[in-house]
């Protein structure tokens, strides 16, 4: 009984051993800093940087999928066979809020299939699209447009830096943008290493975007004391009126 | 530094942009008594403000720009508080009357088919009008219309006259029945709330035009009326939609509050017919925007809901 024991525990020693012994095979080790992103009064968006190493003959791909909400939105349709007006309704159901994706040129036709199920398209079959009588290639696409033309959705292939350690592993680097419009929460920052067309490792990251200051303090004004709220900014709008008249007539003169 | 982060909007913007934009629309509702709401709200959402949150700080920033811009123009003995309280309360009951119709009209499906179109024929109406008459105004008819109008009044003046509850309105220097202004302010509190905005822009015509007012008083009484409706809006759209982006308004205020002293000096300056004719220039190009909007195909076919 007691060879026994001790063959295992010598057994499970070389296991944790191996597991601190440099990197091989599938492991992926990564780094955000900073891990928190404030937005005070006066930010406008940031990076933040994402260090780390994959395995050798691999390439990284550095993503974030945002909260999952609901969107309604206006199909735009002619009228009259004239005019283009917003005449549909559209509902997008379990949409990203945001879809933020680095990674190397080589993977980029792998990243932009209409199947990935890593790029843009790899979120489609998990959204649905009320009616669902509506083209929904079409429509997503589109919604795709809109999201990039906010910044929320943005593709990146040229945006990590590779080096190679002492080991043999690649090593990655990158600054990732956290656009201004990224709402406030906590975000996973998925860190994968491809070989082959094949997702072979992943590590994930915890980001946490957050108010502070004068932003915190005004959106909690507006939220839970909005009537105060509406109060204030009216009184503040009539005194900065009132203010601005008073300097002009001390000013002017032949006002009267 | 020189961006802002918009704490309900959800985005930062270049507070020299803004300022600018601010300052812009000072400037024009100095000059006009014009809220500058029909042009402020698209051009914030060009600059990534989301729709809903435009249209609800911008009356924010009104109430600023027009508290000032009222209190020069009450210096200079232009607000005629009696036309403007009976225009405000025939406002009020419009707008809260427009609200419902939109609302129906939503239920039916077509509401931001006829708001576009409402938009673009009341532009295109009151812009051509005032165009053509204050080029007329500038070539000196308009002193010959006057000295032959008293011989042969019109239907529409004879019509005014039969009216009961006739009143002296001093400061405006005429004398019409209570009941006009009410039933004006009606109609264009129902326009404004179908359309959005404060309703400046189709106030000032129907008091040149309908009510006959002289132009400086317009201006004044105007942006006193403007005030009002626009205090109400953003108490209303803070407290039940949460839209009014204080960050925003308070930018946008700096630069119009400023702008707005600068038009009411330049009013000064200016003739009626001169003013007339580029208010009627602003408001065609406007409507020239959106004609162009309808017609020209959309770069992304989908819009994102909560717009006006």
């Amino acid at each position: 009984m007691k060879t026994i024991r001790i063959i295992f525990i010598a057994l499970c020693g070389l296991v944790l051993l191996s597991g601190l012994t440099p990197v091989r095979a599938t492991e992926i080790i990564a780094t955000l800093d900073p891990s928190e992103v404030h937005i005070s009064a006066f930010y406008n968006g940031t990076t933040v940087a994402v260090s780390g190493v994959i395995p050798a003959d691999t390439e990284a791909v550095i993503r974030i999928i945002g909260q999952r909400e609901n969107v309604h939105a206006k199909e735009k349709g002619k009228v009259g066979g004239v005019l283009w007006m917003n005449i549909k309704d559209i509902t997008y159901e379990n949409v990203p809020g945001t879809f933020i994706l680095l990674t190397s040129e080589k993977l980029k036709d792998m990243v932009d299939s209409p199947d990935s199920t890593i790029g843009f398209a790899s979120v489609k079959n998990e959204v649905t699209i009320l009616p669902e009588s509506e083209d929904k290639d079409f429509l997503y696409g589109e919604f795709v447009k809109l999201k990039k033309k906010q910044n929320l959705f943005l593709e990146d292939t040229s945006g990590i830096t590779y080096g190679t350690d002492p080991e043999g592993n690649r090593t990655i680097s990158a600054n990732l943008p956290i656009p201004p419009m990224m709402k406030p929460g906590s975000y996973d920052i998925e860190i994968m290493a491809v070989r082959d067309g094949k997702v072979i490792g992943q590590e994930n990251l915890k980001l946490k975007v957050r108010e502070i200051g004068l932003p915190k303090k005004l959106s909690e004004l507006a939220f839970q004391h909005s009537l105060l709220y509406g109060i204030m900014a009216v009184v503040i709008a009539v005194l900065a009126g009132l203010l601005m008249g008073v300097i002009f007539k001390g000013k002017g003169g032949g006002a009267h | 530094m020189m961006h802002m982060y918009l704490p309900i909007a959800g985005n930062s913007v270049n507070i020299l942009i803004i300022f600018g934009l601010g300052g812009f629309v000072g400037l024009l509702s100095g000059i006009f008594g014009v809220g500058g709401g029909f042009l402020m709200t698209p051009l914030l959402m060009m600059f990534g403000i989301p729709p809903t949150v435009a249209a609800a700080t911008d009356s924010n920033q009104i109430v600023g720009a027009s508290t000032s811009g009222t209190l020069a123009h009450w210096r200079l003995g232009n607000v005629d508080f009696k036309m403007g309280f009976l225009l405000l309360i025939g406002g009020i009951l419009g707008g809260t009357l427009g609200v419902q119709v939109i609302k129906l009209l939503r239920a039916m499906g077509n509401a931001d088919f006829l708001i576009n179109i409402t938009y673009v024929l009341m532009l295109g109406g009151v812009g051509i009008y005032m165009f053509i008459d204050s080029i007329k105004g500038l070539k000196g008819e308009s002193a010959q219309v006057e000295t032959a109008a008293p011989q042969k009044e019109s239907t529409y003046a004879k019509m005014l006259n039969a009216l009961p509850f006739q009143t002296d309105f001093d400061k405006s220097g005429i004398r019409i029945s209570l009941l006009l202004p009410l039933i004006f302010g009606i109609l264009v509190g129902v326009l404004a709330a179908i359309m959005g905005v404060g309703g400046g822009f189709i106030m000032v015509p129907v008091m040149v035009y309908l009510l006959r007012m002289p132009m400086h008083v317009v201006v004044g009484t105007s942006l006193f009326q403007i005030l009002f409706t626009c205090v109400n809006v953003t108490i209303m759209q803070s407290y039940s939609n949460h839209t009014v982006d204080f960050v925003l308004a308070v930018l946008l205020l700096t630069g119009s509050t400023l702008g707005a002293q600068i038009g009411t000096a330049i009013s000064k300056k200016l003739k009626g017919d001169q003013l007339k004719i580029l208010l009627a220039s602003l408001v065609l190009l406007v409507c020239v925007k959106m004609l162009y909007g309808l017609l020209a195909r959309p770069e992304i076919m989908i819009a994102l809901k909560g717009g006006h």
